[in-house]
């Protein structure tokens, strides 16, 4: 099965930026999938039980700790890695993110490479 | 920036769009990319006409079929040069964020940093690290004798000295501007120089130069990235410069203190010190760290400060003191608590300063402390401080040798002195 990766972000620049720096992993058949809200998020999240997902943290209604905790605490996908994405400047709740069980933060601007890095070493496939 | 069609005709709308538009021409199309991969489409189905999809006039795939099938060549031709101006923005986007992303750890690595070597060093690595050099070197003028003094360098080949001479005119250039140069063709000699200025505000501290012993072309974008630095650098050598003159200024008060004291008294010259020296010496012996060896010389060379307080007639007589004067110049460790109270600084040293003359068995002053209740710094202080009491000069008695004093700590060892700092102490000394 292919694996897959789920790109949360209200803001379409955010998700573009993701998905290019993201689209050499489509040439080795992994899905990206995009969600534009928690919503989104939620049901492509049950639907398609993605390897890994950047998530956006501020997000108007469902935010990115919602999201996460009900990935990993109601849905129990424990094997799907999240990684939060804040603003830097931002407010982030380190602890938050810990208690709803995130696997990562990142701040935004984020480092290309490294996300390109991380996403290698969780998926498993090296570019 | 070469553009993949297979990436865009991958996405789920644009194939939405393609096969609406063969259902709405009613003709089978095959569509393959520059390097003849069939993207969509089946090869034994199709004949015709190539129409051209091009990007900026240069083909990067065709549609094949009947006339009809132009139509969809060009909007896909449309379609893919939108998506590679979309595509060049997001890309510059991601080069932004990856240059941000270095100079904030850069920043963070550089500024931290409150010595001045390791600051250099560090701008150095990270400069070598994205600038392509064989030899690098930050320099910054020195206060005193005013000239460039260098700080940190690397380098892999060392440079020929006819360059430089020549790398010295474009340092002095750059301190005198204040602005970064680029020299491609350094005369003489087949090498390239990069350097910019360390400037704090608008004056020019130093400089920092990368120099590669090949003739490569250092950019813009280059001596962009070494400003950047540069900047970072001259900050944290400047904090460091602050931090050093800030610990300087403590020194100085503390020594002034010290010397208030003994000038009040002229048989306790050098006492201070002397004390400092062996209840370091303990301190070592006895393992501790080198913040707490710190404290102990501090607190060494301030112990006695509160004889400030105590009235000359009382601190200077000679011959033996009444009870009641005796009673006076044991004031003078809760005396030289209360000055230490004013400085933040002197804070952690309060406790050993006030028990300096505890004693091991409780019959010591001012509290009545007794064994290990009583800081160990001040144990230590009492032993060299009586150590050095014995040994030096008083107005009340004559000198006594060293072995004298070695036998009487023995002596008072488990009642006035902690047995383990006097073992200390005679084992370090002694030898």
């Amino acid at each position: 099965m292919s694996k897959k990766i789920l790109i949360v972000d209200d803001e379409p620049h955010i998700r573009m930026l993701l998905e290019q720096t993201l689209e050499d992993f489509e040439d080795k058949g992994v899905e990206l999938i995009i969600a534009k809200d928690g919503k989104e998020a939620l049901i492509a999240i049950k639907k398609e039980k993605p390897d890994l997902v950047y998530l956006d943290v501020m997000m108007p209604e469902v935010n990115g700790y919602n999201v996460c905790n009900i990935a990993k605490n109601t849905l129990l996908l424990k094997d799907t890695y999240i990684v939060l994405l804040t603003a830097k400047g931002q407010d982030f709740d380190k602890k938050k993110g810990l208690a709803v069980g995130a696997d990562l933060y990142l701040t935004k601007p984020f480092d290309p490479d490294y996300i390109v890095e991380k996403t290698e070493e969780v998926l498993g496939i090296k570019l | 920036m070469e553009f993949n069609l297979k990436r865009l005709i991958r996405k789920k709308q644009v194939l939405d769009i393609i096969d609406d538009i063969t259902a709405s021409i009613e003709t089978a199309i095959l569509i393959k990319n520059v390097a003849g991969e069939v993207l969509v489409g089946k090869e034994e189905e199709v004949d015709g006409e190539k129409f051209w999809i091009t990007v900026n006039d240069k083909v990067v795939g065709w549609v094949v079929g009947e006339k009809k099938a132009e139509t969809l060549a060009n909007i896909l031709t449309y379609m893919a040069n939108a998506e590679y101006e979309k595509r060049i923005l997001i890309n510059e986007t991601l080069d932004k964020y990856r240059e941000i992303t270095l100079l904030y750890n850069v920043s963070e690595k550089i500024t931290s940093c409150l010595d001045r070597k390791k600051a250099s060093k560090l701008a150095i690595n990270e400069a070598t690290r994205l600038i392509n050099a064989t030899n690098a070197q930050v320099s910054v003028i020195n206060k005193e004798s005013k000239k460039l003094e260098k700080i940190a360098e690397f380098y892999e080949e060392q440079v020929e000295s006819n360059q430089q001479i020549s790398s010295k005119e474009i340092v002095n250039q750059v301190m005198n501007k204040g602005i970064g140069q680029i020299v491609n063709d350094i005369e003489g000699s087949k090498s390239s120089l990069i350097c910019a200025p360390l400037k704090i505000k608008d004056k020019t501290i130093g400089i920092i130069k990368l120099e590669n012993s090949k003739q490569i072309s250092y950019s813009a974008e280059d001596l962009k990235l070494l400003n950047a630095i540069s900047t970072q650098a001259a900050v944290a050598i400047e904090n460091a410069n602050l931090y050093e003159s800030l610990r300087e200024a403590f020194f100085e008060t503390v020594q002034a203190l010290v010397e208030t004291v003994e000038k009040k008294d002229s048989y306790t010259a050098g006492h201070a010190r002397r004390v400092a020296i062996y209840s370091t010496a303990i301190g070592e012996e006895l393992g501790l760290s080198k913040a707490e060896l710190a404290k102990i010389k501090l607190a060494a060379l301030l112990h006695d400060i509160g004889k400030i307080g105590i009235q000359d007639d009382i601190l200077l007589k000679k011959g033996k003191l009444t009870n009641d004067e005796y009673e006076v110049i044991k004031k003078h460790p809760v005396l030289g608590a209360e000055i230490l109270d004013n400085m933040t600084q002197f804070r952690d040293i309060i406790p050993y300063v006030r028990s300096h003359h505890e004693r091991y068995d409780g019959r010591g002053y001012p509290d009545g402390m007794d064994k290990e209740n009583i800081p160990l710094v001040s144990r230590i202080l009492s032993v060299a401080d009586s150590f050095d009491a014995m040994t030096s000069n008083r107005p009340y008695r004559p000198t006594m040798n060293r072995e004298y004093a070695f036998s009487e700590l023995r002596k008072n060892s488990s009642t006035q002195f902690d047995p383990v700092v006097v073992e200390a102490f005679l084992k370090r000394i002694k030898i």
